[in-house]
């Protein structure tokens, strides 16, 4: 419809005497400094913003007046800010469509019984698309509500609040104290099933006590409350409360606490709940708390308190701005940027909004369907992963009716759409044209694709300095951090008792050679004796001498002395085959990578290059080159620091206490990366990324989503 | 639809069928549903059976005097109305009706007509060549829903038509003891009454649907039937001033014309208010729109049917009109006031769009070059057209009521229709009328010849082309019919023919019984007419017998038109009832169909080498483009007349 000062179906209704119906209420309200007019409709309980200019016209309709009259006499005192002919048909139409008007001439009867087959079309049609949001009203607590006004009408005032506050900080307080208790094995006690059915059998209570803190708050600042019900969201019974009677109070902070009520009603019993935990022994009762707090503590903040979603949150941010309605009227305006602006439609009438609110619009209306199409994903993975059918299912409800269904909607709209009509080629090829590009995007354009995991600093066996005898270190014989070739004496040890065991061992041996000597002549049997004797003295003496030997460390391979404490060495006593040092080789220093099952594919067959970071100097990267890889999976780990325990990131199997073991199996790497002048302190975490160049994302995706289902069909 | 149609249409007060919505489901199954049954001719069962029942009760009729048949058509009544349209009895009324024609109107139906009365009985589109004497099939099925009580509106496009039609048809009536009515523009208001109360009343599509609007005014407090019938309950014995007695059963001559041609035509109703200051205000807005350049502050947009004001031209509108008062003063208004006068200025020429003719601005209608006295603008643009003229200013018309005649006639309960083109817009009368289209063959073999479309580059060599043709098949003493677009282009040849000496008739579009005799008359030997290509519409032009010898008539179509159909109708006016006849079309690439359609196009292929194949694929496009266009415009009135239904509801169910 033009928006033209004068309209062809002005004749229609310039002589009529419509007046508004007497169950409208009207309220003043002020949003964003701007003055508006809200009529609330007592019998169907909505609400309808005018702005001034409208509101004139509809003020001066008193049943006595035409519409043209009032009309004449708006245009009169308005000026241009007068509404157009078409505008006040429109708006005319609109309270009709609202049920709020009524005239002297009977309506179309035909138009009356067709809206209200529609509607009713309309309520089914909404849930069949929306099975899980049923919504089933069942009782009036308007008079219990009045009756008990005064057992709860102080909470709602400033010492209310300040009750509320201590009761939750003490809450808070407490969980804090205690949050190790709370927290130790969290999902493995939510997820056990036996909790699950606790959880569904108290949620429906929590959530009375959430909407009762609603009705509540309604009602203490004198609003109506007059539907209370049950709506089935995914099959589970909630409570919900019309408190729609709010958005007639004219202070937004009023506003805002009655969206805010319900939360704070469960953070009260959530702290409530906190308090019996500590006092009582575990048990049933104990459990039970643990799930109110869960339930009442963490769900509501997360989802209730979300202005993302479509909760208390939303409401207590559209109240905030002072934007009432915030999400559809963002969908609206979006919807008309692109014709305006996409598709060229010059002659459109943007969608009322004041500057300041055009930024909340465009930017919630993105944000919020991102954030839902995220927390659906992660709502329906992680279902999946616990019930896989379950999810896949909820998987392709999500994915129509949160994006096929917008798309049919916006391609017929292209289509069909009346007012696209002189543009049709237009939207055609800009609609097109994205969707090419969206399109080309996910098929053409190669994005990245890299794999991180994290490794040790390492040295091969045949490269530690190990000390072949015990003894007290008395020198270095080669400075730490000299270069030396194999074989080069490393550092001294010494052993006082070994010297004098060696004289006496000579010693003895001559000793017995001389009494050899005389045997031989004597007893042969005798000398038979002293001849073993010998031989064992002689061993004797040759395991000493080799002892002595090796007091001296001598380097095992060529490179670089490493020892990690050089100045604790001397005068340290040194077992034998304790480790002293390394000799790390010259020119590249290795690193120990474990790769995890998923991944190790991708590492093997297409890593293009790969970094590596230090975990003491993580500015710089270094690239790497994989040295050997060990082809067979295992669970075993270079270093204690990949465990979850270690601060890594590879959970350790909980069952084998006698060692760390993965408890999926990894796949180990040994990377090379160049040598450098800092100290090499091996043993140190590194960060390492390979790159696999990069692939368009659908190939991403379904890789992805392969081995999501090889997961769950081969294991 | 194969037996017939059982029921009786329409009892009850002012019967009219109640507007219903289609469902997605009845939209999506129109169309294979329109393509069902669509022939019914030589040797399909159909017309074999209906021509031997007819045949096999013929001879009950056919020897009776005047009183017999009299008294053959009172028998015939009440079985009608008893048992409804069943085929024995429909063939019984059309033997009867085909029995008292030659005694009465020296004519007789034909066989193929009996199948075209038929197809209008069962409330279909009956297809027929020009020529083949649509009155006389509508005598078939007029008389038949008469017979059984059913009051028949018989709808025609002029009130020429209208009065020759029930003035040579109405002996046949009443020889069956039926009464018959005219409703023409002469007709006072206060003597439609009784017209309208005959068995079955000839009418314009204009007067009918204005004289429903009339009607709907005083019921307004009375929207549905049911109210009628109790006031009446309840004694309300008043005369209700009604002017119809319900929307029964109307036979639409020329079916394409009124319900696709000027289907989105609102006709208004309305009462003259006085203009005193709109003619300053139009003055004023004149003066402003004439200081604004084109291109730069306004843009004339969608092939030149709208104009946009740009923002530079916002700007300088606000400079110009600074320190004005009243509608001035605020933008929206004074940019509206401007826009209308801009159209007014640009868009709206003289002698296309309106002809001034006694100081008065005249709509002329572009598809028809029909002038449509009684119509004006609205929101001022008529008064703003009537000061760029210098004519005097009438006054602002006050809208009462307003129907389209898409809506008028969809509230028909039994709705027929005749027409020689009607292929293209099956689809369209099917889903918005739910008439069906039935080709109805011809009696004798069509002899017309139709030459290819000459395609010239500038109009003067077209209209050299013309001269020359109508020159060389007036020297064979041929008649020659020269249909043009528009009364310019008629008064442009006009021109030349004078220049060329050759003596020529030139019709504009009035309508009357002149213009008639002039067209019946064309058909005589080196006779030339010039005419807008509606002029004389429905009258047959008859070949004189020398005529017929030197070839039958000559029609040349100077321009195409807008929709493939137009062109047709013009060719039809040769060559009927087995005649012979040529047509040749000639078309430039400065016609308006190109140049609003396909305006890009002709310099690439028009002046392309091989444009002896491009140029008609190019013209051929250009006019599906508008048909399309002018296809969606009507969809989208349609649609847009739902919406403000419902949006208006609370006004009530008027018009």
């Amino acid at each position: 419809m033009s928006n033209e000062l004068h309209s062809p179906s002005w004749y229609r209704v310039a002589g009529l005497r419509p007046r508004l119906k007497s169950h409208a209420e009207v309220h003043r309200h002020h949003y964003r400094g701007q003055l508006w007019y809200v009529l609330q409709d007592r019998a169907s309980r909505r609400m309808y913003r005018f702005n001034p200019a409208a509101w004139q016209v509809i003020g001066l309709l008193d049943g006595h007046r035409t519409v043209q009259d009032a009309w004449d006499l708006a245009c009169h005192r308005l000026g241009d800010d007068a509404p157009t002919q078409d505008e006040t048909i429109r708006l005319l139409g609109q309270l009709h469509g609202a049920d709020l008007l009524q005239s002297e001439i009977a309506p179309d009867v035909d138009e009356l019984l067709r809206r209200y087959s529609k509607q009713q079309s309309g309520k089914w049609w909404r849930n069949v698309r929306n099975p899980m949001s049923v919504k089933l009203p069942l009782i009036d607590p308007d008079r219990f509500l009045k009756r008990t006004l005064p057992f709860y009408r102080w909470l709602f005032s400033v010492w209310g609040f300040l009750l509320w506050l201590a009761v939750v900080g003490g809450g808070a307080a407490a969980a804090g104290l205690h949050w190790s208790d709370l927290t130790n094995n969290l999902a493995d006690r939510i997820l056990a099933p036996g909790n699950l059915v606790g959880m569904l059998v108290i949620f429906p209570f929590v959530k009375i006590f959430h909407e009762f803190g609603h009705a509540c708050s309604v009602r203490a600042r004198g609003g109506e409350v007059h539907e209370m019900g049950v709506m089935f969201l995914v099959f589970l019974p909630i409570p919900y409360v019309d408190a729609s009677a709010s958005s007639a109070f004219r202070s937004k902070w009023d506003r805002f606490q009655v969206g805010g009520a319900g939360m704070m009603a469960e953070l009260a019993l959530a702290a409530a709940a906190m308090f019996v935990w500590l006092s009582v022994e575990p048990g049933l009762v104990r459990a039970i708390c643990f799930n109110v707090m869960l339930i009442a503590g963490i769900s509501t903040v997360l989802f209730n308190g979300n202005p993302l979603l479509r909760y208390d949150g939303y409401y207590m941010l559209t109240d905030l701005v002072e934007i009432p309605n915030l999400g559809p009227r963002g969908g609206r305006y979006l919807g008309y940027l692109v014709q305006r602006y996409g598709f060229g439609l010059r002659e459109l009438q943007p969608p009322e909004a004041t500057p300041g609110e055009r930024w909340w619009l465009v930017l919630y209306t993105i944000v919020s369907y991102v954030y839902r199409l995220f927390i659906t994903f992660a709502i329906v993975t992680f279902v999946a992963t616990q019930y896989f059918v379950v999810g896949v299912i909820l998987a392709v409800w999500a994915a129509i009716s949160a994006v096929l269904f917008p798309i049919g909607k916006g391609i017929a709209f292209v289509a069909r759409g009346r007012n696209l009509r002189r543009q049709r080629n237009r939207a055609w090829a800009v609609t097109g044209g994205a969707v090419g590009v969206l399109v080309a995007a996910f098929f053409l354009i190669p994005f990245p694709i890299w794999t991180r995991t994290q490794g040790v600093l390492w040295v091969p066996e045949h490269a530690v300095v190990r000390s072949e005898s015990e003894g007290f270190v008395t020198k270095l014989d080669t400075a730490p951090g000299a270069f030396v070739e194999r074989g080069v004496a490393l550092v001294s040890l010494e052993d006082p008792l070994l010297e004098p065991q060696e004289r006496i061992l000579v010693a003895k041996l001559d000793e017995l050679d001389f009494k050899l000597r005389d045997m031989e002549v004597q007893d042969r049997v005798q000398g038979q004796i002293v001849r073993d004797e010998i031989a064992y003295t002689k061993k004797e003496l040759a395991r000493v001498r080799e002892r002595l030997k090796g007091l001296v460390v001598e380097s095992p391979a060529a490179g670089r002395f490493v020892v990690p404490n050089p100045s604790d060495l001397p005068a340290r006593f040194v077992h034998k085959g304790e480790q002293i040092g390394f000799v790390a080789p010259r020119d590249q220093r290795l690193v120990r990578v474990v790769v995890g099952q998923d991944d190790v594919d991708l590492v093997r067959r297409r890593t293009e290059s790969i970094e590596v970071r230090l975990a003491e100097k993580m500015d710089d990267t270094v690239s790497a080159v994989v040295l050997r890889e060990v082809p067979a999976a295992t669970g075993e780990l270079p270093s204690l620091a990949l465990s979850d325990r270690g601060g890594g990131n590879i959970a350790l199997d909980p069952r084998k206490t006698d060692r760390p073991v993965a408890l999926k199996p990894v796949f180990h790497f040994e990377l090379a990366i160049p040598a450098s002048d800092d100290e090499l302190h091996i043993g140190e975490r590194v960060y390492v990324r390979f790159d696999h160049g990069s692939e368009p994302l659908a190939y991403q995706t379904w890789r992805a989503l392969r081995r999501l289902f090889l997961r769950r069909f081969t294991v | 639809m194969t037996t017939g149609t059982q029921e009786v249409i329409g009892y009850g007060v002012y019967p009219e069928r109640l507007e219903k919505r289609e469902n997605w489901l009845e939209r999506t199954l129109r169309h294979p549903a329109m393509w069902v049954g669509r022939e019914i001719g030589h040797g399909s069962r159909r017309f074999e059976r209906l021509v031997r029942d007819v045949e096999r009760a013929a001879p009950e009729f056919d020897d009776l005097d005047a009183d017999g048949l009299r008294r053959a058509a009172m028998a015939l009544r009440p079985m009608l109305r008893r048992e409804g349209f069943t085929p024995a009895l429909v063939a019984r009324a059309f033997a009867l009706i085909r029995a008292a024609a030659p005694a009465t109107i020296g004519m007789r139906h034909f066989d193929v007509q009996l199948a075209g009365g038929w197809v209008l009985l069962n409330g279909c589109v009956a297809e027929m060549e020009t020529g083949e004497g649509k009155t006389l099939t509508a005598t078939l099925a007029a008389a038949t829903a008469a017979l059984a009580g059913t009051p028949v509106h018989v709808v025609t496009v002029n009130d020429y038509l209208a009065q020759r039609d029930a003035e040579e048809m109405g002996p046949l009536y009443r020889a069956l003891g039926l009464t018959i009515g005219c409703v023409t523009h002469h007709v006072p208001p206060h003597e439609r009454r009784p017209q309208y109360e005959c068995d079955i009343t000839y009418c314009t599509n204009k007067d009918l649907a204005f004289d429903y609007l009339r009607d709907r005014l005083r019921l307004k407090g009375r929207p549905r039937p049911l109210r009628h019938v109790l006031s009446r309950i309840a004694g309300d014995t008043r005369d209700t001033g009604l002017n119809l007695r319900g929307l029964h059963f109307a036979i639409v001559d020329e079916v394409d014309s009124v319900l696709v041609d000027e289907a989105r035509t609102p006709l208004i109703l309305s009462a003259e208010t006085d203009s005193g200051a709109l003619e300053r205000v139009c003055r004023e807005a004149l003066e402003l729109a004439a200081q604004l350049a084109e291109g730069t502050q306004f843009v004339l947009e969608h092939q030149r049917t709208h104009v946009r004001i740009t923002d530079a031209g916002r700007k300088r509108l606000g400079e110009l009109v600074a320190g004005r008062r009243g509608v001035w003063a605020g933008p929206n208004r004074r940019e509206e006031l401007v826009r209308q006068a801009l159209s007014a200025l640009h868009l709206f020429r003289r002698d296309q769009q309106y002809l001034v003719a006694d100081g008065k601005v005249q709509i002329v209608d572009e598809f028809t070059g029909r002038v449509m006295p009684d119509r004006s603008w609205e929101r001022g643009l008529h008064q703003m057209i009537e000061v760029k003229e210098g004519c005097a200013l009438t006054g602002q018309r006050e809208t009462l009521a307003r129907i389209s005649y898409q809506r008028f006639f969809r509230r028909y309960i039994r709705l027929a229709g005749m027409t020689g083109t009607a292929k293209e817009i099956s689809g369209e009368l099917w889903s918005v009328y739910r008439l069906k289209v039935m080709r109805v063959p011809t009696r004798r073999p069509v002899q017309r010849r139709i030459g290819g479309l000459q395609i010239f580059d500038t109009a003067d060599d077209k209209w050299r082309a013309v001269l020359e043709s109508v020159q060389r098949e007036h020297t064979k003493g041929r008649p020659v019919l020269v249909g043009t677009r528009s009364v310019a282009a008629s008064e442009r040849l006009s021109a030349l023919l004078t220049e060329a000496g050759l003596a020529h008739r030139l019709l504009n579009a009035r309508q009357d019984r002149e213009e008639a005799d002039i067209v019946s008359d064309a058909g005589q030997p080196g006779r030339i007419t010039v005419a807008t290509n509606m002029a004389g519409r429905g009258t047959d032009i008859k070949l004189a017998p020398d005529s017929a010898a030197a070839g039958g008539l000559h029609v040349i179509v100077t321009e195409l038109h807008e929709a493939g159909r137009i062109d047709r109708q013009l060719f039809g006016r040769c060559a009927r009832q087995g005649d012979p006849g040529t047509c040749e079309v000639f078309a430039c690439y400065e016609d308006e169909l190109i140049s609003r359609y396909a305006s890009l196009a002709p310099d690439i292929a028009g002046r392309a080498p091989g444009k002896d194949l491009t140029g008609p694929a190019l013209f051929r496009f250009a006019q599906r483009r508008a048909e399309r266009i002018h296809a969606m415009i009507r969809q989208e009135v349609l649609e847009m007349d739902d919406y403000l239904g419902d949006l208006l509801a609370f006004a009530g169910r008027a018009e």
